[in-house]
């Protein structure tokens, strides 16, 4: 007979409560584990999608707009006039800038208001390959335009005019295939046809120049402030500003969601102190006459406190191994919902082990009290309740 | 050699109505494998004074020196050493662990000793044998007669070979047969040389025991030792 069998015995007996203890502590540990789980893969998916596709810069013509309002009330706003193209040449310029070397991707874009079906679209010519560098969430129903006079619709436009796949849609008088459907992304592209530069050229009559050109650096500020500055100086009447990336809207919606588990995790870890706290000293409370027992027998306060310890130690250690199973679990199981994200959820050992350390530390503390609480009782008053 | 030596210990408890007596100045000695009684009403202080003599409950003045030890200079916790080393306890009702089998209650004592589980097993049962107890070493306290778990309470006592065995009121749970029986184990054992300290309100185990302490009122009735056979 051990300290430790004392304590085993005595968990043995109390079956119910230990349950409700083991129940509380997993359920605690097992959202934890669920919520930073999650938010770990969205960080990653975040991170590994802004690393891929690094910081964009736009180059576009400069334009003029003008609004009018009379008495404040806004009659125009926002009307471009003296609309320009980029020049022909803006690509190999973009390409021969410093540190041209590190430009991951130049994407041409050739743009306007074309007819459809009765209705005006915005049909943009890209260089498909290049595209889907920079747009890696796109998500399609079939596939990218190979060809010329072959088109890939946005959601918005494809729930208006319903083409199908490999159907023609006709798009200033000119017939274009439909290749691809894109699912809804919630930004612009949902109201876009897409195609490719040289067909965009010939609805839109446009025989040469670009609209819009957008270039990815990797992540180093610096550089992207200093292609940009040096693209202005090369560039006449062109406006390059750095383009605040969807991802990193995404990466603000992870970190909000990152202190939102924080805040449950600490709330749960909250109540599972507070539940073993309470079971342990109820516990405690019910075995005065035990522990009055162990003291008249010689039991130094150390022993009573170590089986106490002991016991709280032994609840958390086997409510954390079972929580972080479940919560990765759950973790599994719960990723598919947040699609967009594409999250990819991993056995991480290392929080299996924090989790161990900390539901192990967390019940060691949460049951000082109560042991402190028995290794001071008196073993003389303890026995005058027998 | 006196085994228990207690000098003039008091024991006055404050309450907020004032402070009560329990013991008033109790002096006695007890030499090594005597087998004393120790007899009052109730509330006559013997509970006191019988976790006095057990190292739980310092005296307000006076001292118990037990094998030249004055137990009550030693701390909290050397006193705990104290117990396990010296005394052995059988108290009121049993006092079993319930979860706890026949062989692990008499092991209890032995988990803080360090020594190994069959190691500790072999003292265990080697006593649970020698108070009669032998082949019922896996039964749990419930599943025991009264007599039985005494037994259990006994062997659980004297498994770490204490000096000084300390009973309260070893048979008052027990019928005249049981109680019988359990009085020649204690009788038996102090053959073997062990000193017995033991609260009774059982007037006829007096002619068990080889000396009696009388106490009323938190002091010795001397009125009571006609034959003298208190050592005073």
């Amino acid at each position: 007979m051990q300290l430790r069998d004392i304590a085993l015995k005595n968990l043995q007996r109390r079956k119910t409560k230990l349950l409700f203890m083991v129940f509380g502590i997993f359920f605690g540990i097992a959202t934890i584990v669920t919520l930073f789980t999650l938010t770990g893969a969205m960080e990653q998916s975040v991170n590994r999608k802004i690393s891929e596709t690094g910081i964009k810069i736009a180059v576009s013509p400069e334009t003029e707009s003008a609004s009018f309002s009379v008495g404040g009330i806004p009659v125009v706003s926002g009307v471009s006039y003296n609309v320009t193209d980029l020049p022909a040449d803006t690509p190999d310029v973009i390409r021969s800038v410093t540190g041209a070397d590190k430009i991951r991707v130049v994407a041409p874009k050739v743009m306007g208001m074309a007819a459809m079906e009765g209705s005006k679209v915005l049909l943009v010519g890209v260089d498909f390959e290049s595209e889907l560098k920079i747009k890696s969430w796109w998500d399609m129903v079939g596939s990218l335009p190979a060809g010329e006079g072959q088109a890939l619709v946005g959601a918005r436009v494809a729930d208006k005019y319903r083409p199908a796949l490999g159907s023609t849609i006709e798009v200033n008088g000119r017939q274009l295939t439909v290749t691809g459907i894109l699912k809804e992304t919630g930004e612009e592209e949902d109201g876009i046809v897409f195609t490719g530069i040289a067909t965009a050229r010939k609805a839109l009559e446009k025989p040469e120049g670009y609209s819009f050109v957008e270039i990815t650096v990797p992540r180093d500020e610096a550089l992207a402030a200093r292609v940009s500055a040096e693209l202005t100086q090369k560039i006449p009447d062109t406006r390059v500003r750095v383009v605040k990336e969807a991802s990193e809207a995404r990466q603000e919606l992870v970190e909000r969601f990152s202190s939102f588990s924080l805040v449950v995790s600490l709330v749960m870890a909250l109540i599972g102190v507070l539940i073993i706290a309470s079971t342990i000293t109820a516990s405690v409370n019910e075995r005065t006459r035990e522990i009055g027992i162990l003291r008249a027998i010689g039991f130094r306060k150390a022993h009573i406190t170590r089986i106490i310890l002991l016991e709280a130690g032994i609840v958390s250690g086997i409510s954390a191994v079972a929580g972080y199973f479940a919560g990765m679990g759950a973790a599994r199981l719960t990723a598919p919902l947040f699609a967009d994200f594409q999250l990819t959820v991993s056995w991480n050992p290392l929080l299996g082990a924090a989790v161990l350390t900390g539901a192990v530390a967390a019940g060691l503390l949460a049951s000082i009290y109560p042991a402190s609480k028995a290794a001071r009782l008196d073993p003389a008053e303890a026995l005058r309740f027998i | 050699m006196d085994l228990i030596n207690v000098d003039n210990v008091t024991k006055v408890f404050k309450g907020g109505e004032g402070s009560v007596t329990a013991l008033g100045g109790v002096s006695f000695k007890v030499p090594e494998g005597d087998f004393v009684a120790l007899m009052g009403p109730s509330g006559s202080g013997k509970s006191t004074l019988l976790t006095m003599l057990g190292a739980m409950n310092p005296p307000t003045s006076g001292s118990v020196i037990i094998d030249g030890i004055d137990v009550y200079s030693l701390t909290a916790e050397k006193r705990a050493d104290f117990r396990s080393e010296y005394l052995g306890f059988v108290f009121q009702q049993f006092q079993l662990i319930p979860y706890l089998t026949a062989m692990e209650n008499v092991m209890l004592p032995l988990a803080i000793t360090g020594k190994s589980n069959r190691e500790q097993a072999r003292m265990a049962k080697e006593v649970l044998e020698k108070v009669g107890l032998g082949g019922k070493e896996g039964r749990l306290p419930n599943q025991m007669s009264g007599g039985e778990q005494e037994r259990v309470a006994i062997a659980r006592a004297i498994v770490n070979e204490p000096p000084i065995l300390f009973a309260d009121e070893p048979t008052g749970a027990l019928d005249s047969k049981n109680s019988e029986e359990i009085m020649n184990l204690f009788k038996y054992l102090n053959r073997e040389g062990q000193t017995i300290i033991m609260v009774t309100h059982n007037q006829e185990f007096l002619a068990h025991v080889k000396r009696t302490i009388f106490i009323r009122d938190g002091v010795l009735d001397r009125s009571r030792h006609p034959d003298s056979r208190i050592a005073v």
